[in-house]
């Protein structure tokens, strides 16, 4: 996995990018704002963890998402548009296809950007920055964001293990060999439990006056970072919030997509999307300019 | 015993299939005597033009300015044909925008917007209703069996048909 210079930058700068990077995909229903988000969420993702991991982590989307698409138009069928009807006189409307679309889109680009969070904003960074405000909610975040991987890989090491010993020659076999597996998971993750609770008060969990030891701190690059990225928002969320970008997609596609306000705000949306892969691309290029040297 | 059971059930299901058949086409009367069954079907949406400021902006246009989506056309029906059946018809053949569900539980259709105006658009009141010879009949579009002669309108209402003047169906 690459470990890019974004991930470097201080939690709060990564936290606010993700905020409005996931707010702005999930509530703005523009369609050039939503393929903006998912080219770069996709392009970032890309970078993050290659075209391996990228194909494995949002592969299966694609099929999800054109079913999704192609769903909407069978039981909505809004629109003045009519393409043709369906067996029961329903008519298959291009506004009901356009809005299947791009509901598909935001949804594939949330999910896509969540997956981009969960590899640059680790849980060490949850508690770094919430570990002051909510400090038991961000423990118990963390701790079960680390109980799921850890469950399966405990399972998965039983049902080796049993496979080993004994293979299973019929269903009846298999089930009952996942079965016990899953009961002494089940047990294991209970006893874990009361081992980990153990351990925490043993090392003085919940005693008073205790910090919690982080390296982060705020620097010169993280404030104009923030800073950036604070204007490229306001830039991209002020025309919605004065109505310049309101676009309707029933009872027929209507709204200004390519006014000089517009393609402004396109342009303020696109460099907040890429702030990070901007980053990236410009400590990499450093990074290869400065080795060249040597 | 159990030969009883068995000839019990048998007539159970047979008589479930009888009732899937099609409602049987009785015969109705053609009462001018022409040889034929006709009904007029209208659809208005004029209880809308007074209320324009309730609706989204972007349906707005949508509205004729005389509040008639179809003014009223004679149609010829077949005997047994319901309200929807006309409804459909005439509806596609003039290319008019129509959304239905089917509403199993009530055994009937139900018209979820014409022409893209849609139910409660105008405010969670608002919605599509037919009348029959100027009596809305309470009935679902696809339970109601047409009369030769009968004059159709589909109107929109804003809040439960008291803006039509229909009367409110008892529960």
């Amino acid at each position: 996995m690459n470990k890019d210079a974004f991930s470097g930058f201080h939690p709060a700068v990564n936290l606010a990018f993700f905020v409005a990077a996931l707010g702005m995909t999930m509530f703005i229903q523009q369609p050039v704002y939503l393929l903006i988000s998912m080219i770069s969420g996709c392009a970032y993702l890309l970078y993050l963890q290659g075209k391996k991991g990228f194909l494995r982590q949002v592969g299966y989307l694609a099929p999800i998402l054109i079913l999704m698409a192609i769903m909407n138009p069978m039981f909505n069928h809004e629109g003045v548009t009519v393409l043709w009807y369906l067996h029961n006189d329903n008519p298959v409307t291009v506004e009901a296809i356009c809005f299947g679309l791009a509901s598909a889109v935001m949804m594939g680009a949330s999910i896509v950007w969540f997956n981009c969070c969960n590899t640059v904003f680790t849980s060490d960074k949850i508690i770094y920055l919430f570990g002051r405000v909510i400090p038991a909610l961000s423990l118990l975040i963390s701790m079960t964001l680390r109980f799921v991987p850890q469950f399966k890989n405990f399972l998965q090491s039983v049902l080796r293990t049993q496979k080993a010993m004994h293979k299973p020659e019929n269903t009846k076999e298999k089930l009952q060999q996942a079965l016990s597996a899953f009961s002494a998971t089940v047990s294991w993750a209970m006893e874990q439990s009361i081992i980990s609770a153990d351990s925490m008060k043993s090392r003085g969990y919940g005693v008073q006056g205790r910090t919690a030891f982080s390296i982060y701190t705020f620097e010169k690059r993280d404030g104009i970072a923030l800073g950036i990225l604070a204007l490229l928002c306001a830039g991209a969320a002020f025309p919605h919030l004065f109505g310049q970008m309101g676009f309707a997609y029933y009872p027929s596609l209507t709204g200004e997509l390519l006014g000089p306000v517009q393609i402004l705000a396109y342009l303020c949306y696109g460099g907040m999307c890429n702030l990070p892969l901007i980053i990236d691309v410009m400590e990499d290029r450093k990074w290869n300019a400065l080795r060249s040297k040597i | 015993m159990k030969h009883v059971v068995k000839v019990l059930i048998f007539v159970l299901v047979l008589s479930l299939f009888c009732g899937c058949g099609k409602a049987d086409t009785a015969k109705v009367a053609d009462k001018n005597g022409d040889g034929k069954l006709t009904c007029t079907l209208e659809v208005r949406c004029d209880t809308l033009l007074d209320s324009l400021d309730k609706l989204p902006a972007e349906k707005v246009g949508l509205i004729p300015e005389n509040g008639l989506i179809l003014t009223a056309t004679e149609v010829e029906f077949s005997g047994g044909d319901s309200v929807f059946d006309v409804f459909r018809k005439v509806l596609r053949e003039e290319k008019i925008h129509f959304e239905y569900v089917d509403a199993s539980a009530y055994d009937s259709v139900y018209i979820e917007g014409i022409g893209n105006l849609y139910e409660f658009d105008c405010g969670p009141q608002s919605g599509w209703m037919f009348s029959v010879n100027d009596v809305y009949p309470g009935l679902g579009c696809s339970t109601y069996t047409l009369a030769d002669g009968d004059a159709i309108v589909f109107s929109y209402t804003c809040d439960l048909g008291a803006d039509l003047g229909a009367e409110k169906v008892d529960e």
